[in-house]
Formats: C-alpha cells, structure tokens, sequence
C-alpha cells in the first residue's frame, strides 16, 4: 500500500505525484490518495 | 524471411525529425499499444490511422468529501491530434444509489488553462456511462463536442484530459471503473 498526498489547484483535489497505472485500487479517502497494491486486502464500496 | 523496412525509422513524437518531407514515413514509438506510423506533410508529421491513448486498468474510488477531486490525469502530446482529429473518451462509473447528486467532468489543461469539456451529474442510478468526444475543426485551435459546444483550445501544445469527481455527500461515493480514450 502506498499513499500520495493531496494539495488544492484552483478549488481541485489534487495527487501530489503521478498515480501509478500498475495499482489494484487506488481510492480518494478525503484526505489522501492510498494505492492498493498486489497482495493488499481491497476495501468494498456500494 | 526476414521482416525489416529500413526506410521506415523509429522516433519518439518528442525526438521526431523537426522537418516532415512530403510523403515520407515514420514509425512514433511511444504512442499507442506499440507504435504509431505517421507520413510528412511537407511540414509537420501527420497520423496515418486512429490509436488509443490510453485505457484505465485500475478502478479509482472517491468518497469522504464533497470537493471536486480529480480521478485521472491523461497526458496528450502537442499537435498529436493534428487538424481534423477526435478524441473519444468512453467511461463508465459506479455509483452509490441514492438520491445525493454526483457530479463528474472532464477538462482540457492546455497552457494552463483549463476548459471544461463536459460535464454530467448523476443521482438515483448505480451506474452511468460518461462519454464524450472533440473535434478538431479543419484546425488545431478549434473545436466543437458531443453537445455542440465551440472551444478554441490550442492542440498544438502538450495537453492533459483531466476527469473529476465531486459529491453532493461525503459518505457516498462514486467509482471510475473503465476509460478509454480514443484518438481517431
């Protein structure tokens, strides 16, 4: 698991960094861009 | 047999040649699942055939805030949509059911600035699909899309299709499951 911090660019949530293409999931909490990698347990959503 | 084309080189669209002979070909690697070809004009290097830019592998969650929050971020190399190009962008998201409102865009970044492309709100469905296209108008700084509406952004400089999310309550959330972008 990996996370990348967010910033605000004209009112926009935003990744600090490029988000990885290779990731399982990648999910927006609110607060943090976290990357679920291979081998991590994935959360559920409806 | 031995399969080669000597007069055909191989480029990146950043290292191509600066001159574009008139009829001359090159193969661009770094576009497309493995390559592109593309022929001289006699000025700039012109596609020859459609490609996909870009296909989403990864399913993107947003959930626990009501800002506008960017999903994806796809980058679109200067003058590769040429004068009469068109990019297709196919989605489709998961939604929580209910009545909350939710809203997605997607935006053209070029020089800076951002031009709002398209926007769909979303509210009591599970799912919806998020499409849209732009056309090049006979030039590189002109555009219309799939509700009719002009732009004027320049294609000529390096560009990103940014998607955004945004949720009317932060306990919902919504799922960028499938993209693919399409440059015909």
């Amino acid at each position: 698991m990996k996370i990348i911090t967010a910033t605000v660019i004209n009112d926009v949530i935003t990744p600090t960094e490029a988000i990885p293409s290779d990731a399982k999931l990648i999910v927006f909490n609110g607060t943090e861009y976290v990357i679920y990698e291979d081998g991590d347990e994935l959360p559920s959503f409806e | 047999m031995e399969l080669s084309n000597p007069l055909i080189s191989d480029y990146t669209w950043a290292n191509k040649p600066s001159v574009a002979p008139l009829g001359q070909i090159i193969c661009v690697t770094d576009i497309g699942e493995n390559g592109i070809l593309c022929r001289g004009d006699g000025t700039k290097w012109v596609r020859m055939h459609p490609t996909i830019l870009y296909n989403l592998a990864t399913p993107i969650v947003l959930t626990g805030t009501t800002a506008q929050t960017t999903l994806l971020t796809i980058p679109i190399p200067a003058a590769l949509m040429g004068l009469i190009g068109r990019l297709n962008m196919l989605s489709f998201f998961a939604l929580t059911n209910n009545a909350n409102n939710k809203t997605l865009r997607a935006a053209i970044v070029a020089n800076n600035v951002t031009t709002q492309c398209v926007v769909q709100g979303a509210a009591s469905m599970a799912a919806t699909g998020f499409n849209f296209w732009l056309l090049n108008l006979n030039s590189a700084t002109a555009q219309r899309n799939n509700s009719s509406a002009l732009f004027a952004i320049d294609t000529t400089v390096s560009m990103d299709l940014v998607i955004t999310g945004q949720l009317a309550n932060a306990s919902d959330s919504m799922t960028l499951n499938t993209l693919t972008l399409e440059l015909i």
